[in-house]
C-alpha cells in the first residue's frame, strides 16, 4: 500500500530511465542475491533461478518506468517479481513434479551453508521456523508455490476460512515478533 | 471482506497473492480505509522480509551475464556524454565491485594460494592497495590501514578513488600521478584510472584463475580505452628499453569488441609520422592480456606482417606495460 517512497528506490528509477550501466550493475549487486534466492527457494532449480535472475534484471532494465516507488519499495517488487516468475516455471513442470517439491518445503526452510549469513537473515528464518506447523505450511503453500487460499484449504483439507486465517494470522505473528526485535522498514539484509 | 467490507482475515492472502477472485475489491476498500491500508502495508512489508531472507549469492558468472544481456536488449545511454569524472569512476567502481564479489566468498585457506605472478591472493591485494595508493595520495586521500582485513582497506581507498574522481572531474583529472608499473612514468589522473580500472581486472582475472573459474571481458569501451592509454605510452617505452625504430611506425590491427586499427609510432618522433613498416592483427582483448604480461611474450596469438624485428620489439615492449 502507498508508503512514502526511498529516495534510494526513487534515484535508482531515475538512473535506470536515463540508461545509466552503473546503476544496473548497483541494483544487480544490492538485489541480485535476493532475487537469485527466491527464484531457487521456489524452483529448486539452479538452472531456472539463474534464468529468472536474469530475466528479472533484463526486464527492470528495459522497462524500469514499471517500478512504482510509491507502491512498493524496489526490493519488495523484485522479490514478487522473482516470486511470480518462479511460480510460473514451477506450474508449467508436472503435477507431481510440483506436490514433491511442496512435500520438500513444507519441512521447513532449508538453510544452506552458503545462504547468506546476517544476523536479519537469521532472525526471519528462525521466526518461521517458529511458527506452529499449520501456519507455517500455509505460508508455504501460498508464498512459494503460489496456491491460492482456496487452493490451500484443498491440499491442507481445512475449510477456506481457515485457510485464510492461517495465512493472515502467521504474517501478523511473524510481524509482531520482527519488530519486537528492533525490525523497520529500513532493516538491513547484509 | 466482513460485513462493513474490511479486508481482515483476506489481508494475509491479499499480499501474497493468493485470493485473485478478491483482489480488486480488497485493493478498492483499502484505498478508502486507513485500517486496512495499514494493515496491508505491515503484511506486505512482512512477506518482503521473508523473501529477503532467502537470499543468497548468486554463481559469480551470473553477473556478467545478466549485465550483458540486459545492455544487448537496450544499450547504456552513452556515459560518454556524462562528465569525464563519473565515467572514469563508474567503470573502475565496476571492476573494483567484481573483484571484492569474488574476494567476499573467499574461505580463509584460499587466500594463501598463488594467483597471477603474486604468491598469495592476500599479496596480490596488498600490491593492488599499494598502486591504488599512488591514486588517492595524488588526488588527497588518505585512507588509512585502520583494520586488518587487507579486503576492506583495499576495498575503502577504491571506492574513496571512484568517489571523489567523479566528483571532482577536472582539474582533478589533470593532476600529475606516477602511474603504477616498473617504469617512473607521470600521467594525467585521468590515465592513472584507466590504469586503476585495467589492474583491478586483470587481478580479478588471476583470482578467476586460481579459482577455475571462466575469465571475463570488460565492456568494449573499457578494452579501447585500454588500448589507447598504452599506445600513447609505447613510444617512449620502446625508446627506454632501447628497442625503438626511428622513423618507422606500425599499424595495429585489433579485432574484436573495443577493437579498431591504430598507427603507432615505434619512436618517439614528436610531430613526424613514421613509414608504417609492420602489421600486427590479433584480438582486443587479447591485447590488453598482453600489456598486462599475462600472455607468454613468445606466443601473443598476433599476425605478423611486414618488418618481422619491429613487430616483435613492439610485442616484447607491450608486455611490460602491466603493473606488476
Amino acid at each position: 500500500m502507498p508508503g512514502v517512497p526511498d529516495d534510494n528506490d526513487i534515484r535508482t528509477r531515475e538512473g535506470l530511465i536515463a540508461g545509466s550501466e552503473q546503476t544496473l550493475s548497483e541494483v544487480y549487486d544490492a538485489y541480485g542475491p535476493v532475487v537469485y534466492g527466491i527464484a531457487l527457494q521456489v524452483t529448486n532449480d539452479r538452472g531456472a533461478a539463474e534464468d529468472i535472475t536474469q530475466d528479472v534484471f533484463v526486464d527492470l532494465w528495459r522497462r524500469p518506468d514499471r517500478f512504482d516507488p510509491t507502491r512498493a519499495p524496489l526490493r519488495g517488487w523484485l522479490c514478487m517479481i522473482a516470486r511470480r516468475r518462479g511460480i510460473d516455471w514451477v506450474r508449467r513442470r508436472c503435477a507431481q513434479e510440483r506436490a514433491r517439491l511442496a512435500a520438500m518445503q513444507l519441512a521447513s526452510l532449508p538453510v544452506e551453508d552458503d545462504m547468506l549469513a546476517s544476523t536479519a537473515y537469521k532472525q526471519v528464518r528462525r521466526a518461521v521456523a517458529d511458527l506452529p506447523t499449520p501456519h507455517r505450511q500455509a505460508v508455504f503453500l501460498a508464498y512459494y508455490n503460489g496456491l491460492t487460499y482456496r487452493e490451500v484449504a484443498l491440499a491442507l483439507n481445512i475449510p477456506e476460512g481457515t485457510a485464510k486465517w492461517r495465512l493472515s494470522s502467521a504474517l501478523r505473528r511473524l510481524g509482531a515478533q520482527l519488530r519486537a526485535e528492533g525490525f523497520d522498514e529500513d532493516v538491513a539484509f547484509r | 471482506m466482513t460485513d462493513e467490507g474490511h479486508a481482515d482475515d483476506l489481508a494475509g492472502p491479499y499480499v501474497v497473492e493468493a485470493c485473485p477472485q478478491e483482489a480488486r475489491s480488497v485493493a478498492d476498500h483499502a484505498s478508502n480505509c486507513p485500517r486496512c491500508a495499514a494493515e496491508i502495508a505491515e503484511l506486505s512489508q512482512v512477506v518482503e522480509w521473508i523473501g529477503a531472507s532467502t537470499a543468497k549469492a548468486p554463481p559469480p558468472g551470473l553477473r556478467s551475464r545478466v549485465l550483458s544481456a540486459a545492455l544487448a536488449t537496450r544499450p547504456a545511454s552513452h556515459a560518454r556524454d556524462a562528465p569525464e569524472g563519473r565515467w572514469l569512476g563508474s567503470v573502475y567502481r565496476i571492476q573494483v565491485a567484481e573483484l571484492d564479489q569474488l574476494l567476499s566468498g573467499l574461505p580463509q585457506p584460499h587466500w594463501q594460494l598463488a594467483a597471477g605472478p603474486h604468491r598469495s591472493i592476500h599479496d596480490l591485494v596488498a600490491h593492488l592497495r599499494g598502486n591504488d595508493q599512488l591514486v588517492a595520495t595524488a588526488a588527497g586521500l588518505d585512507i588509512g590501514t585502520s583494520t586488518l582485513d587487507i579486503r576492506l582497506n583495499w576495498h575503502r581507498q577504491a571506492l574513496a578513488i571512484a568517489d571523489v574522481v567523479a566528483r571532482d572531474g577536472s582539474p582533478l583529472l589533470d593532476r600529475p600521478v606516477r602511474l603504477a608499473g616498473r617504469r617512473a612514468v607521470q600521467r594525467p589522473l585521468r590515465e592513472a584510472m584507466i590504469q586503476r580500472s585495467f589492474e583491478t581486472w586483470i587481478h580479478a582475472e588471476d583470482v578467476r584463475a586460481t579459482l577455475d573459474l571462466p575469465p571475463q571481458t570488460p565492456s568494449a569501451q573499457q578494452v579501447a580505452d585500454i588500448v589507447d592509454f598504452a599506445l600513447r605510452l609505447l613510444p617512449t617505452a620502446l625508446e627506454a628499453s632501447g628497442r625503438a625504430h626511428p622513423a618507422k611506425a606500425l599499424r595495429m590491427v585489433l579485432t574484436g569488441d573495443g577493437g579498431g586499427i591504430r598507427l603507432v609510432e615505434l619512436s618517439p618522433t614528436g610531430r613526424r609520422a613514421g613509414t608504417v613498416v609492420a602489421e600486427i592483427r590479433m584480438p582486443a582483448e587479447r591485447f590488453c592480456r598482453l600489456l598486462a604480461g599475462r600472455l607468454g611474450a613468445s606466443s601473443p596469438g598476433a599476425e605478423i606482417s611486414g618488418e618481422r624485428g619491429a613487430a616483435n620489439d613492439f610485442l616484447t615492449v607491450a608486455a611490460t606495460m602491466g603493473c606488476d
